[in-house]
This record gives C-alpha cells, sequence and structure tokens, in this order.
C-alpha cells in the first residue's frame, strides 16, 4: 500500500424534514426505516472503499445533505467512528456537518460536539420569516439564533452560517437586515449565495408563471457589494466567490474541491475525484442500498479526464478563489506548454480588467468574480 | 421483340420496340408526395421488392428539405393491360424556381408529364409554372389528385381547381394514393395510352442532351442524357457541342434504378454515360453530345449556360478551417456546374470566398451542404447582385460585394440589375401581390386573366429585390398560391446608396448593403435593431451604428453583461459544470470575432428580411 495518500472525506447524507421550495439537490424526505437503511448502506461502502484506501490521510470530513441532522447524535457518531476506523483522520483535521436550524437541539449539539464534530454549518438562509416561508424553510429566525447559542454552548467554536440572497422581492435594504443580523451571531464563517432559480421546482414555476419577479441584475450585484462590505466590517473576508470567513477560518473541506485535490465522497450520488479519475455513485437513495446490499459497488459513472479537459477544471475552480490559482501548481500538473497557452488568452481579458497576475496566482478581479463563468469560457 | 421475364437483374437490359417506349415525368409541388407516389411505380413494375422510403432523392437534404435538387432518371418496365411490354422512363424534376433551367432540360428529354396535385391542398405554386413549361415543350399532360387515402379531404375540391387552374376535364384527371397504391395501375395505363413513344431517327448522326449529371469519385461525371438522334455506345468519341470537349464514351447505361449498363443508347434513350469526364462543368445541363466522327449540324435548342445571379460570401468561422473550405468547394463544384467561386478577403470576417448561385435556395443548399457533408462551420454575409457602376473617370467596373463598393465621390453612376417577373395568383390575391411588389420597387406593365380566376401579374423589379425575399413575400401574402417566374431583362441606372453597419465606431465590411436612397435610412435603422437582438450581451457596452456616407442615420447600444457565474460549485459539481462550459464554448467558438466581439452567424443575416419591417 503507498503510505501517506491524502484524500478529504465527503459523506452525503440525502434526507430531509421536507423538501424546500429552491432546493433541487439530491434530497428528499423519508420514513425512518428507509433512513436507517441508508445508514447500513453507507457502512458497508465504507468498508469496501477501507479496502482500497484503507489507511489513507484524513485531513477533512463534512457530512452534507440533505439535512444530516435528521439523524440522531449517536447514528452520526456511529458513522464518523467508522470513519476513523477506516482511515487515518488526522488529529487536527477539520470534522463538520451541516445542520438545520430545526433538528439541531442543544443535546444533538452537543453530543456532536463531543464525539468530535468541530465545525458546524447552519442553514439560515434568511432571517426575515416572510422569506424563510417564501423559500419553505421549516424554522424561523429566532430559531436560527437560538441554534447558533446552542451551538456555541455545545462548544463549537468555528461556525457557518448559509444565506441565500436576491430572493424574488427581496430588496438590497432587506438583504442588509438579513447580513446584519447573521453577522451579529458572530459567525466565523459565512456563505452568501444569489439565488439561482432550478428548473422544476416550486420557487421557479412561480417566477415563471409571473407571479413573484426575479431580482433584477443590477440589484442582485448591489446586493453582493452590501455583502462584500458588512462582511469586511464585521472580520470576515471574501476567500470564494460565495465564502467568507475569518482568517484561519475557511472552509478547509471546501478548499480542497477548489484546489482540484483529491476527495472521496460517501454515499448515494456523491462524487469522488481520486488519481484523477472522476466518479459518481447511484444518485437514487435506493438503487445506493440496493447495490451495496447485493454486495456490489455503487459506483454509477466515472470519468477519466484528458489534460485539455482537467486543466479547464482546474482553471475553473481555481478561479473561484479570491486568491486565484497558482501557475506553478498547474505547470507542474498540466505541462508548461498548456499554461503557455492560457496565459497567452488570459492577456486580452487581463486589459479588460477581468483577471490579474499577482505573484505566482492568476485571479479575477472584482469586476471579473460576477463573470467567472464567461471568462473561464474564454481562458480554457 | 417480346420479353421472356421481367427479373429485377433483366430489366435494364431487355429491348422494347421504340413505339412500346414512354419517356415522362412527374410534376408536382413540394410535399405533393411525388417521391412517394414514384417508389410505387417502381414497386409495381418490380423494380424493387418493396420501396423503401423515396428511392429517388439520393441526397439526405432533399429528403430532409422534401425538395429534389438533383432530377434522376429510371427505367420501368411495365406489362400492360393489353398484353405488351412498355418500357417507361421515369424523369425526375427539381421543383424550385432557381432551377427552372434544368426543369425546363428534364421537361424537353419526355413525351409526357403526370401533373400531381395533393387532394388536400390542391394546385399550388411552382405546379402551374411547371405545367407550362411542359406545356411549352409539348408534353401530353396526365392530370393526377394525389393523396386520396387521407382522411376528411374532398377530392372533388382539387379536382375542380385542376379544371379551373389547367382546363382539364375532370373525367380525364385520374386519382391516386402514393401511400396505398390506390390508382397506380390506372396511372401506369394512362402513361401507356396517353403519351406518345419517342418519333425519332436511330440512324440520324447522334445528338443526346445532358439533362444532369453527377460527380462519382470512381468514374468521373456520370451525365443524364436523353439521345433524340442516332446512337452511343462504349469507345464512341462523342463531342460536347457548347464546350468543344471530346471524350471516348467507357459506360452506357439505364437506371433500374441502380445504375445497368447496356450496351449502347439510341433514339428515345433515356439512361447514362461515363466518359472519364474529369467535372460537371464539362458536361453542363443542357448542351448536346454528338458524334466526333460523324457530328451533328446543330446542337438541339435551348442551351444556356449555368449564370450565377446572387452572390455572398462565405466564410469559415474559424479562419483556419480556410483550406477545408476551398477543398470543400472544389469537390462540391465537381458535383455543381453553377456553383462559382473566388478567394475573397474581408476585414471583419478575415479570408473566404465570394460564391455565386443561380438563387436564394441554391445559396442555402450549397451552405447546407458545406456544413452537413464537410463538417464546417460557415459564415454567410448578406446575397448581392453584380452592380454596373460608371465611375467619374469613365471607367466602368462590376461589382458583386457590397464592400468592394468605390467612395461615393467617385460614382458617376449605378446600374442594377432587373428582370421581368410574371406572378400568377387567384384573383382575390392580386392587392397583395401588388403590395408586396410595390414595396420592393416592382413597376407594375400588365395584368391577364388566365383561367378562372387566375390572374398573371407582370412587373419589372430589381434582382435584388428578388434576391432578398420577394417570393417568401409573396407565398405568404397569397397563402402560398403565387407563381414566380422572372427573366432577366438587362441593367437600369438607379440612386443607390450603400449602407454601412458599425459596430464599436469600426464599420463592418460583410454588414455593409447597397439599397435604394430612398429606403436607405429606414433599412439602417432596422438593421440596427435586427443586430442588437443576435448579438448576445458583451462583458462591455456594443455601439451599433448605421452610416451613409459619413452621416450616422441609426444608432443602439447593446448593455454590458455583468454577472454570469455558478453561485454554488463544490466536489458534486464539477462536471456538470465543466460539461456547461464546454457547451458555451462550443457556442463561442460558432461564433466570429469580429474586433473583440462575438457575433453569431444569424447576424450577418440580420439584413435579409427587410421586407417585413418591425
Amino acid at each position: 500500500m503507498r503510505a501517506q495518500r491524502h484524500l478529504s472525506v465527503y459523506v452525503h447524507l440525502p434526507f430531509c424534514a421536507r423538501k424546500c421550495h429552491y432546493c433541487d439537490f439530491n434530497s428528499r424526505p423519508a420514513p425512518p426505516a428507509d433512513r436507517a437503511r441508508y445508514l447500513d448502506a453507507l457502512h458497508r461502502e465504507i468498508d469496501r472503499r477501507a479496502e482500497m484506501l484503507g489507511g489513507s490521510h484524513v485531513p477533512t470530513i463534512f457530512f452534507g445533505g440533505g439535512t444530516p441532522t435528521i439523524y440522531e447524535a449517536r447514528e452520526l457518531v456511529r458513522l464518523l467512528r467508522r470513519l476513523r476506523d477506516a482511515f487515518f483522520v488526522e488529529p487536527d483535521a477539520e470534522v463538520a456537518t451541516e445542520a438545520n436550524p430545526e433538528t439541531a437541539d442543544d443535546a444533538k449539539l452537543t453530543a456532536l460536539r463531543e464525539a468530535g464534530f468541530n465545525r458546524i454549518s447552519l442553514g439560515a438562509q434568511s432571517f426575515d420569516d416572510a422569506e424563510l416561508t417564501l423559500l419553505g424553510r421549516g424554522h424561523t429566525a429566532r430559531q436560527t439564533e437560538r441554534a447558533v447559542a446552542g451551538a456555541r454552548a455545545a462548544g463549537f467554536e468555528n461556525l457557518s452560517l448559509d444565506l441565500i440572497y436576491a430572493l424574488p422581492g427581496q430588496t438590497v435594504k432587506g438583504w442588509r437586515a438579513t447580513l446584519e443580523r447573521a453577522l451579529a451571531l458572530q459567525p466565523e464563517h459565512l456563505s452568501a449565495y444569489g439565488l439561482e432559480l432550478a428548473a422544476g421546482t416550486p420557487l421557479a414555476a412561480r417566477v415563471e408563471e409571473g407571479e413573484i419577479a426575479p431580482v433584477p441584475e443590477g440589484e442582485h450585484l448591489g446586493m453582493r457589494e452590501v455583502t462584500g462590505e458588512l462582511c469586511s466590517i464585521a472580520g470576515l473576508q471574501r476567500y470564494e466567490i460565495s465564502n467568507y470567513a475569518r482568517p484561519g477560518f475557511e472552509c478547509r473541506h471546501n478548499l480542497t474541491y477548489w484546489r482540484n485535490e483529491p476527495y472521496l465522497g460517501l454515499g448515494a450520488g456523491a462524487w469522488s475525484y481520486l488519481d484523477g479519475e472522476r466518479a459518481m455513485n447511484l444518485r437514487d437513495p435506493d438503487d445506493y442500498c440496493a447495490a451495496l446490499e447485493r454486495g456490489g459497488d455503487a459506483r454509477d459513472y466515472s470519468e477519466r479526464l484528458d489534460p485539455d479537459d482537467a486543466l479547464l477544471e482546474a482553471v475553473m475552480m481555481g478561479l473561484r478563489m479570491t486568491a486565484g490559482v497558482s501557475l506553478d501548481g498547474l505547470r507542474a500538473r498540466y505541462g508548461r506548454e498548456r499554461v503557455e497557452g492560457l496565459l497567452a488568452r488570459a492577456e486580452p481579458l487581463a486589459e479588460m480588467g477581468l483577471v490579474e497576475i499577482a505573484g505566482d496566482h492568476l485571479r479575477l478581479t472584482a469586476t471579473g468574480e460576477p463573470l467567472h463563468s464567461e471568462v473561464v469560457v474564454r481562458l480554457a | 421483340m417480346a420479353t421472356e421475364s421481367k427479373t429485377n437483374a433483366q430489366n435494364g437490359i431487355v429491348r422494347v420496340p421504340q413505339q412500346n417506349v414512354r419517356n415522362f415525368c412527374i410534376v408536382a409541388h413540394i410535399d405533393h408526395g411525388k417521391s412517394t407516389l414514384a417508389d410505387r411505380l417502381l414497386e409495381v413494375c418490380g423494380n424493387v421488392e418493396e420501396a423503401g422510403e423515396q428511392m429517388l432523392d439520393s441526397m439526405d437534404l432533399e429528403r430532409e428539405r422534401g425538395i429534389t435538387i438533383k432530377s434522376s432518371a429510371v427505367r420501368l418496365l411495365y406489362e400492360a393491360d393489353d398484353g405488351e411490354t412498355y418500357q417507361l422512363n421515369l424523369i425526375d424534376t427539381p421543383g424550385h424556381v432557381d432551377f427552372a433551367y434544368e426543369v425546363s432540360r428534364s421537361l424537353q428529354a419526355c413525351e409526357g408529364a403526370v401533373v400531381l396535385v395533393d387532394a388536400s391542398q390542391g394546385v399550388e405554386a411552382q405546379t402551374v409554372a411547371n405545367v407550362y413549361l411542359a406545356v411549352e415543350a409539348g408534353l401530353e399532360i396526365i392530370p393526377v389528385v394525389n393523396k386520396i387515402d387521407l382522411p376528411d379531404i374532398e377530392p372533388d375540391m382539387a379536382l375542380q381547381e385542376m379544371e379551373d387552374a389547367f382546363g382539364f376535364h375532370v373525367d380525364e384527371i385520374l386519382e391516386t394514393s402514393g401511400k396505398t397504391g390506390a390508382g397506380v395501375h390506372e396511372l401506369l395505363e394512362a402513361i401507356v395510352r396517353r403519351v406518345p413513344p419517342p418519333d425519332e431517327d436511330a440512324e440520324a448522326p447522334l445528338r443526346a442532351m445532358i439533362f444532369d449529371s453527377e460527380f462519382d469519385v470512381h468514374q468521373g461525371v456520370i451525365a443524364y442524357v436523353r439521345v433524340f438522334e442516332g446512337r452511343i455506345r462504349p469507345g464512341d468519341e462523342i463531342r460536347m457541342m457548347a464546350s468543344g470537349k471530346h471524350f471516348e464514351v467507357s459506360r452506357t447505361g439505364v437506371f433500374s434504378p441502380a445504375m445497368l449498363d447496356v450496351e449502347e443508347l439510341r433514339a428515345g434513350d433515356v439512361g447514362y454515360l461515363t466518359a472519364g469526364i474529369k467535372g460537371v462543368k464539362d458536361s453542363r445541363v443542357g448542351d448536346t453530345i454528338t458524334s466526333a466522327a460523324h457530328p451533328a449540324d446543330e446542337p438541339l435548342p435551348g442551351y444556356r449556360e449555368a449564370q450565377p445571379m446572387v452572390f455572398c460570401g462565405l466564410y469559415p468561422t474559424e479562419n483556419a478551417d480556410y483550406e477545408s473550405l476551398k477543398d470543400a468547394l472544389d469537390r462540391l463544384s465537381l458535383n455543381d456546374a453553377a456553383l462559382k467561386y473566388e478567394r475573397e478577403t474581408s476585414a471583419a470576417l478575415g479570408f473566404g470566398f465570394r460564391c455565386g448561385f443561380l438563387g436564394l435556395l441554391h445559396m442555402e443548399i450549397v451552405q447546407e451542404r458545406l456544413e452537413r457533408e464537410y463538417d464546417l462551420d460557415l459564415v454567410a454575409t448578406a446575397p448581392s447582385v453584380i452592380y454596373r457602376i460608371l465611375l467619374t473617370d469613365g471607367k466602368v467596373i462590376e461589382v458583386d460585394n457590397p464592400a468592394a463598393f468605390p467612395e461615393r465621390e467617385l460614382i458617376e453612376m449605378i446600374e442594377e440589375p432587373i428582370v421581368n417577373a410574371t406572378v400568377m395568383c387567384p384573383q382575390k390575391y392580386v392587392g397583395q401581390v401588388m403590395k408586396v411588389s410595390d414595396d420592393r420597387r416592382g413597376v407594375y406593365r400588365k395584368q391577364e386573366y388566365v383561367w378562372g380566376d387566375r390572374v398573371a401579374l407582370h412587373y419589372t423589379l430589381p434582382l435584388a429585390e428578388i434576391v432578398v425575399d420577394y417570393f417568401d413575400a409573396l407565398k405568404s401574402a397569397t397563402r402560398g398560391y403565387a407563381t414566380l417566374d422572372y427573366e432577366h431583362a438587362g441593367y437600369q441606372p438607379e440612386n443607390l446608396v450603400k449602407v454601412e453597419m458599425l459596430i464599436n465606431g469600426d464599420p463592418v465590411d460583410a454588414l455593409a448593403i447597397i439599397c435604394h436612397s430612398a429606403f436607405a435610412e429606414s433599412r439602417g435603422r432596422t438593421i440596427a435593431r435586427r443586430l442588437k437582438q443576435a448579438i448576445p450581451r458583451q462583458m462591455f457596452e456594443v455601439r451599433i451604428q448605421a452610416s451613409i456616407g459619413s452621416r450616422i442615420v441609426a444608432s443602439t447600444r447593446i448593455a454590458p453583461l455583468r454577472k454570469n457565474v455558478t453561485e454554488k460549485c463544490y466536489g458534486g459539481d464539477v462536471t456538470r459544470k465543466r460539461k456547461l462550459l464546454e457547451r458555451q464554448r462550443e457556442g463561442k467558438r460558432r461564433m466570429k470575432q469580429v474586433g473583440n466581439i462575438d457575433v453569431p452567424q444569424e447576424a450577418f443575416l440580420a439584413i435579409l428580411r427587410l421586407g417585413d419591417e418591425d
């Protein structure tokens, strides 16, 4: 076995209490029996992966969903323990879970913290109850505040809030109010996502029918600007297109993705990126469980990229970070010549003030950030 | 000579006496079921076990667009009710005004024409023009109402229209269904009884007309011929009377519909020959083949050189594809004598070709074939005609590209090509036809009642208007009933100006147009508006202006794109997102970079269809 393989681990827990109106993720409500069956399958998958990857160094673990905290603390703790048995989870590893204010009661938070979870990401989404209703969330702003207090009491010193802005009907002023309430809770980390209407969701349907109006582009950008300003005052710096953190509290797990480093994804629909191969598990939780119960593999799809596509991905992900992408890193992985081509294509974009080179890094400017896709299409 | 058998293999080589030969074509409007009916005839005559879809149309494009681009010919053997075996040569004809000359050559090769009308559609545009061509060529006409299997149709209506339109008696009109085969037997009998046999002399010096040809990589040109006099066999030395070129015949044969060699073709026959001819330019449609040793005194009448009337620039979207485009044009022209092209350079579009076509449809077909068969991404500039310009220094130049127009101060006078057009339509559409024609600078000449309530309107109008959208506008104004035929009528001085389009201050040569000064400003405005719709938002503001000389007559702007970003992108989103960007990149590649602006292909056609001002 190769020594010192490093990989981050993502665990997907697809179940939730109800489907939110904007959500198009691989998540759904399910009865307790299904949820238990799914946990068993996850344990089987961990065992299978451990055969090949056991002993790997794991610097970060992330439980995402769905709503991971729909499970009891002991169930989540048992999963974490299984991972610790299978892999070498580094002593200073970042062990994070997402949580929904509805299901994050004090006892659960305490149990999770005690078992070794050291980062919690709360799905606050908004601090305006009317907006929470519009989004189909099952909690109030007050409940979020209580969950934050509970997490702090439980000993979480690395806490993140998820927010969504540019909601139909929202104004810059309204968004500012939500932000202020969120920042008053002094989170170490904040994710603020501009709403992307996903086809097939109830919210998108209402917009399509003209019942509610999407926020105009100028307004949307105004909200984004306000986010940067208020976060900065609160000591949080933007380090990725939608992510802000107090220095040293950037999400190490997510940096793995943006830096195009290897990770193992466990659970239905989870993606892995190992040895240059991207692979996805069966998306449907029932199919996923059935495959593992049969003693088979949960993999549904995998692809190995040619260097050009791989470079496109590395640039696409790397430019999301405010620091940008390391050119030496790209040269080492994709060759000097490809990076020369990339730099030649970057030149006109630099002239337009969309990208810049800072030391060893190619990065987007403040104007370039909201045009990330346009820039990447022209670069790669 | 009696036939022993009618198996597929022997189908072609059976000789019947000349009085048992029938050469005919089927004249029909697009979609009226010509190809399906032809398939049925082939099937009944045992040429094919069971005809596949539309055996006669061999190019994919023909099938998709439902039009016949290249005509073909097929020999059928039919045992008639009188016990005799007849050889029926079915000659297929193209059905569009661009190819009127090709149609007239195909008709010339026949003695009879089956006129097919869709029972649910009635008599339509091309049918009338082609029936007139057929009558002019002295053909025996067999009127047929087709698609009688369709539910809820009243063939009576179509019958009545045919009686009104062409003066047929209802009782001489046949009813068929290409789909079910109903009436096909009766049709074959009618062809045998009504169409006269060819009446020609096999002993006279050879005269054979080329009515079509195609290029085969192995054999060179396959010329489709109708022999009018004399005989022709492999080994004969032949001479093309128009081009004067000599060739030695290597194969003669007939289509069954597969190619089947025969030892000779003689007067009255329809078939093919190969003679090591390198390109279709050496076997022009309409040319007469004669014997080199015993040449005929006169060629068959009616030969005309294919004359391109419409010009446009064709450019590869990627400059690197220039050589591939050149190869593709070289190869395509082996099969298309009417296609002309020469190298051209555009400041906006780079290296490309100025191409000449018979008409708009011909242009579209060539462009589509280049894109489809040769896998090229092309930008086509708006079509133009040839202008004759008298310069102040007394020189006269011909210009087929607006971009190449001289400065205004150097122009003494501009002449543009005009045509005499005949539009036929039912009486009730006369007003609409007049409006469409007036809007396009048409000068009314006269009006005649042709038959029933059919009217023929005669106009003189600029060819430039025809190449833009005259025919389309006529058709939409008359629900498809208008028929257009036109002939060139020389040049006429006109007050024309060049309208230039500027993008961010720079004139884009490929977007320039020539138009009458009275319309210039409004066209400039329309084009600016169309460009605004066609050009996607860029990452900076784009200004679009129209100018005449140095005067700006229209101005508009495209607001910059300020946001295009995926808000959430984590481990599970990479592949999906990458594929999305790859698709966007593909879309971008299909656009042409003009300066630093991505301009989609459609934008270059924004200058078309100016009639329907929006």
